[in-house]
């Protein structure tokens, strides 16, 4: 039987299971309130279209709150919240197994939706099959760098 | 043709000016795949050329796999992919001089699998790999004669030993089903499931208990997640975990293989050729 519970399927912080992001500056899970997630957010987010067949990403926060997104407009704020909490249902699942993410793919008939893992959250992009993937990855990477400086400024401000 | 009848045409074996040892001859419906199973099984080291219309290629096998391939002006797996693309032609010692560096890394299972995938994938009326008709003429493709391959010549032998004639898949399943057989050639997988789309288990290898629930719940999640996407056709899922990763795709339609493994890239041929 599996050992997670039916608790686990909803976000725990990972702070508080003792997960790999424990420990660092931005383990507390950045909850930022509309006027302060929106414009830098999005821009360091934009970022990832640089990479040839990116269709759009979105970050979000360990708690399961959306900081921001660079999605086209067809993806509402109720779509985009809906795949937040996905998104942090997936990791918890994959935590109660012992199998801590690092980055993951969900794969397609047509785009593939890359996730990865930050201290302060995880990013999920949208981006056609095509795309190069150690291109996203390194720019996925990057982004999350800035992101958590944004984040982390954000924070003391 | 369903499957192959590996019969050897015995033609007298040695041209008149055939100066070097051993004999010539015919193998009809061998196919490639056949003989790199061979080769590899043998853990032959040597190479192997292929003549198909007006181009050839070079096969070279060491430690049971194959090290290099060249075709005209691919290298590497590319050329491997090539060449099992051809379907009529000739096999036979090739003196191409030997490669300083492998360009071939992935395991022979792995490019068969791959080659078998791309074939249905870009031709679907295309014959199985186990369809395919070769002309297997010892040394013919070559101008310099070499020294006998004993190693061949024992493949070729077995080559020609009557099979009970296969049964060829339904088009409805393609070969992606052999990724299941596959993954046994895998050392790095440590547990592995194959499941339906009601979460029933068909197969399983390994302590795989854990998987199988991650897997059907990771599978729910693909579906909504791709719902409110716009996406449809969950192809599969991949993620690098702290210690050992997971992989979750489509083995054939309706059902589905989760693995976990200590190396993802190895089972990438499996559901992503060409990845």
């Amino acid at each position: 039987m599996p050992k997670w519970k039916i608790k686990d399927l909803f976000w725990v912080s990972p702070a508080s299971e003792g997960s790999e992001s424990a420990g660092t500056a931005l383990d507390v899970d950045v909850v930022l309130d509309e006027s302060t997630r929106a414009p830098q957010v999005d821009q360091v987010l934009s970022m990832l279209r640089d990479v040839e067949g990116v269709v759009g990403s979105i970050a979000i926060a360990n708690a399961g709150d959306v900081i921001g997104s660079d999605l086209p407009r067809m993806f509402d704020s109720v779509a985009m919240e809906t795949l937040a909490m996905r998104l942090s249902q997936l990791r918890a699942a994959l935590a109660s197994a012992d199998k801590p993410l690092k980055t993951a793919a969900f794969r397609y008939e047509n785009h593939a939706l890359y996730i990865s893992q930050l201290n302060c959250g995880l990013i999920g992009v949208l981006a056609e099959l095509r795309t190069r993937e150690p291109a996203l990855e390194m720019a996925a990477r990057l982004v999350g760098q800035r992101l958590e400086a944004t984040l982390e400024r954000a924070s003391r401000a | 043709m369903s499957g192959f009848d590996a019969r050897v045409e015995a033609r007298s074996s040695r041209e008149p000016n055939d100066p070097g040892e051993g004999f010539a001859g015919q193998l009809r419906c061998a196919s490639l795949a056949d003989l790199i199973q061979l080769q590899c099984g043998n853990r032959t080291r040597g190479a192997v050329s292929v003549r198909s219309e007006d181009r050839d290629g070079h096969l070279f096998f060491a430690d049971g796999q194959i090290v290099h391939a060249f075709t005209g002006h691919l290298v590497g797996e590319d050329a491997v992919y090539e060449i099992l693309n051809w379907t009529t032609g000739t096999f036979g010692h090739s003196n191409a001089p030997w490669p300083s560096d492998a360009s071939v890394s992935s395991s022979w299972q792995q490019l068969l699998l791959c080659a078998a995938q791309k074939r249905d994938e870009e031709q679907p009326g295309f014959p199985g790999a186990s369809t395919s008709r070769l002309m297997a003429v010892k040394r013919a493709l070559s101008s310099t004669p070499g020294p006998p391959s004993g190693k061949l010549m024992e493949a070729e032998a077995t080559v020609s030993l009557p099979r009970p004639p296969r049964k060829r898949a339904p088009v409805a399943t393609p070969t992606r089903e052999r990724a299941w057989v596959a993954l046994a050639a895998i050392d790095s997988v440590k547990a592995a499931a194959r499941f339906d789309d009601k979460g029933n288990l068909l197969e399983v290898r390994g302590d795989a208990e854990e998987l199988i629930a991650l897997a059907a719940y990771v599978r729910r999640l693909a579906d909504v997640m791709g719902d409110g996407l716009g996406q449809t056709g969950f192809r599969s899922f991949e993620c690098r975990c702290a210690t050992t990763d997971l992989v979750l795709f489509v083995d054939a339609p309706g059902s589905y293989v989760v693995a976990e493994t200590t190396a993802l890239n190895e089972l990438r041929p499996l559901y992503r050729p060409g990845a």
